[in-house]
């Protein structure tokens, strides 16, 4: 195992852009040694006992907060959850106020999903505490794409001069553009392809290669990662149907017989079944959407693990 | 009392006078003014040297937010009148904002009766539409009665195409202007800054272009089809005015001062700055807006003043307020980008003044106007402002050239400088 101690350790995980091929593979290197914690039959370390993380989400969310509650808890930190149903901000209170009530109970960091992009630097400006960053409105998911990274190293190796696609609605998704930013910092070639409205030309400019069709790509990539398409979009234009969607840009049993018998089959999830991928596709051996939930844990052990530990050298 | 401003550059397209001279002033006109070589001054005349300094009348800002009607805490008479004087404003052309927005003769009547006591001179936009909604016509006519010396669609472009025809059709017949936003607001519904590289790399829903172009050139196309003398500001890049260029058309053409300066990569570089959040975004061309300025394809260059305090700024990017200060940097900031100070004046306040009918110039015998710039003086943005605003997305930018004062017949103060 490399010795990543020379790497710097930034407050906050706020974005993967602008981070290291070094802080990267510390992540998934620290995330590799966690991933055993959660096999043993006591699934607790004390890394973090006495230290207090509030899982503050704004917005709706099931497996990325039960994922760093798990992780959370798995290191013996206290987890305070609340969420925008329970919160002030029902009442009108602004991010800020809320989080400078929650700074005064004395909290170590904050893990913040926000429909805003930016909410988390906001807060990382005002406060000491770290701030690790569950998504923020169309910018960033971090820790997904982190898990995401993790997961294909496990499979493909080196990620240098990998070729990895993302198919469907790039310019909403902060999963895509997390992997983008740490896919191309570790090496590795990306393409993206879906309609004109969700995948616009201008993403070329991130250095990635924008494809019309999801049939130019299928044999020639080793990971194929499928987003949701998020059925309340429909209504703005976005899309004609479903139904043309799954046609199009869905991956079904024909599509996936062309790709390479090692390509990956990813989805962040929630998975939209019949629209960006079949069900039968699940099934294939090739599919390693359940090792992306487990790999989340250990990737948020590691984030905050690193992101706390730095806190107790300070 | 007699002052004798000595050996500045005294400059003055209307009147004709540019050179180094003597500015004299008694009771707040001017007295005299004596170009060329400095001549004896008696003993008990106030001698300011200005030697290095430009001496000009003062400037004039459209579309200038006040929250005099009902949003006192983000802007007063009182603040507003500071920050004008400190950024060389004499003349000021309040926007149809506050609560209610001026779409009535009794608001306009009410606004004007309030700025009648402060030094500098105020006036009045009506608001094109009833509420600033863009559906029915507001009572253009009375305002005109009342004194508003132009219309404004507030910065709500007006989305209907046939409302915006009409709204110039009957603006028209009262030989008004008119400011209009070139921007499209369905087009702009989800976003919050210029679509393009840096609103890709940083996460944030972007406004394409094309909502600048195809507004510009709708105006233009109503412009000619109305006869309405229309103003379409702030104009965000030079490649909008595509259009208006191949019909030779005579919109007139508005800038921010600060967009000769800032651009969309501001908001990466200073990441999230809610004071960046501004609407028309600013876009990526402050090089290309300098060279319009310069070829003279740009009539006007406005300040685009909109102050907000913490409780519309202390947020998320998207969820601030948009608009940004400007009064007290405008002159300062344009002047870092286009050197020529004749050719600023005549963007800042004499084409302004030509366009809506104000008296400008250094004249004998008229009520004192002017200002004194110190072109070589360098100088940093820092709060507290004079305006109640915190939104000034020049803080901490070094900028040259600065107001020294700005001397009205009813506000002479000139401690800058002694």
């Amino acid at each position: 195992m490399t010795n990543h101690d020379s790497v710097d350790w930034p407050k906050d995980v706020l974005g993967l852009r602008g981070w290291s091929k070094e802080r990267i593979t510390k992540v998934l290197d620290t995330a590799v040694q966690f991933r055993t914690v959660s096999k043993r039959a006591v699934k607790k370390v004390p890394t973090l006992r006495g230290r207090t993380i509030i899982m503050a989400f704004f917005e709706n969310s099931t497996r990325t907060k039960l994922s760093f509650e798990v992780a959370a808890k798995r290191l013996s930190a206290d987890v305070i959850s609340f969420s925008a149903s329970t919160s002030s901000s029902k009442k009108g209170e602004t991010l800020l106020d809320t989080a400078k009530n929650l700074s005064a109970m004395s909290p170590d960091a904050m893990v913040l999903r926000h429909s805003q992009t930016g909410a988390p630097h906001l807060l990382a400006d005002h406060f000491s505490w770290s701030v690790i960053n569950a998504g923020d409105g169309i910018n960033e998911h971090p820790s997904q794409g982190l898990l995401d990274l993790l997961t294909m190293r496990d499979h493909l190796g080196d990620l240098t001069g990998k070729h990895i696609a993302i198919v469907g609605d790039i310019q909403h998704s902060r999963v895509a553009r997390s992997n983008i930013f740490g896919l191309q910092t570790m090496g590795a070639k990306v393409s993206i392809t879906g309609p004109g409205t969700m995948c616009p030309k201008r993403y070329a400019s991130l250095g990635v290669q924008v494809v019309d069709s999801i049939e130019d790509i299928l044999d020639s990539v080793d990971a194929l990662m499928m987003l949701r398409v998020q059925r309340e979009r429909l209504g703005r234009a976005m899309l004609p149907s479903v139904e043309e969607y799954a046609s199009l840009y869905g991956l079904n049993i024909e599509r996936l017989s062309r790709c390479q018998q090692h390509c990956l089959i990813m989805h962040p999830g929630p998975i939209n079944h019949g629209v960006e991928m079949m069900p039968d596709v699940l099934d294939d051996p090739r599919s390693v959407v359940m090792e992306q939930v487990t790999n989340g844990i250990a990737i948020r052990m590691a984030l905050l693990h690193l992101a706390l530990a730095g806190q107790q050298r300070g | 009392m007699r002052i004798v401003l000595r050996g500045g550059w005294l400059h003055c397209s209307e009147t004709k006078i540019s050179g180094i001279g003597d500015l004299w002033i008694r009771d707040g006109k001017i007295e005299a003014i004596q170009m060329g070589e400095s001549q004896m001054i008696p003993s008990n005349v106030n001698v300011i040297d200005c030697t290095g300094k430009w001496i000009a009348p003062g400037l004039v800002d459209v579309c200038t937010f006040c929250g005099e009607l009902g949003v006192q805490h983000r802007e007063t008479f009182d603040s507003l009148t500071q920050a004008a004087l400190a950024g060389g404003y004499t003349d000021i052309v309040l926007g149809p904002w506050g609560e209610p927005c001026v779409d009535t003769p009794a608001v306009v009547t009410d606004l004007l009766a309030r700025s009648a006591q402060y030094p500098i001179r105020y006036h009045a936009l009506g608001s094109l539409t009833v509420g600033l909604r863009g559906v029915d016509l507001a009572e253009m006519g009375l305002m005109k009665r009342a004194g508003v010396i132009g219309f404004c669609d507030g910065l709500s472009p007006i989305a209907s195409s046939v409302v915006l025809r009409k709204s110039l059709q009957y603006a028209e017949r009262l030989d008004l202007p008119v400011f209009l936003t070139p921007s499209d607001p369905d087009l702009d519904t989800e976003g919050v800054m210029h679509e393009g590289e840096v609103s890709t790399r940083i996460g944030l829903p972007g406004i394409p272009f094309a909502s600048e172009e195809m507004s510009l050139a709708k105006i233009v196309s109503l412009e000619r089809d109305t006869g309405a003398r229309c103003c379409a500001l702030p104009i965000g890049s030079k490649d909008s005015l595509a259009y208006s260029k191949v019909i030779d058309s005579t919109v007139r053409i508005g800038i921010s001062a600060r967009s000769l300066y800032l651009s969309d990569q501001d908001i990466e570089d200073d990441l999230y700055n809610p004071s960046l959040h501004i609407y028309p975004p600013l876009r990526s061309d402050p090089e290309g807006l300098r060279d319009l300025v310069q070829s003279g394809q740009v009539d006007l260059v406005f300040a685009h003043h909109i102050p907000l305090t913490r409780v519309e700024q202390d947020c998320e990017f998207s969820l601030a307020s948009a608009g940004a200060m400007g009064l007290e940097t405008a002159l300062s900031v344009a002047h870092v980008q286009v050197k020529d100070l004749s050719l600023l004046w005549e963007k800042m306040c004499f084409q302004p003044a030509r366009f809506l009918g104000l008296s400008k110039g250094l004249h004998v015998g008229s009520d004192l106007d002017i200002v004194i710039f110190d072109p070589h003086l360098e100088w940093t943005p820092q709060t507290p402002f004079q305006s109640k605003g915190i939104n000034e997305p020049l803080l901490g930018k070094t900028l040259m050239g600065r107001v020294c004062a700005t001397l009205t017949a009813k506000h002479m103060d000139l401690d800058g400088v002694l």
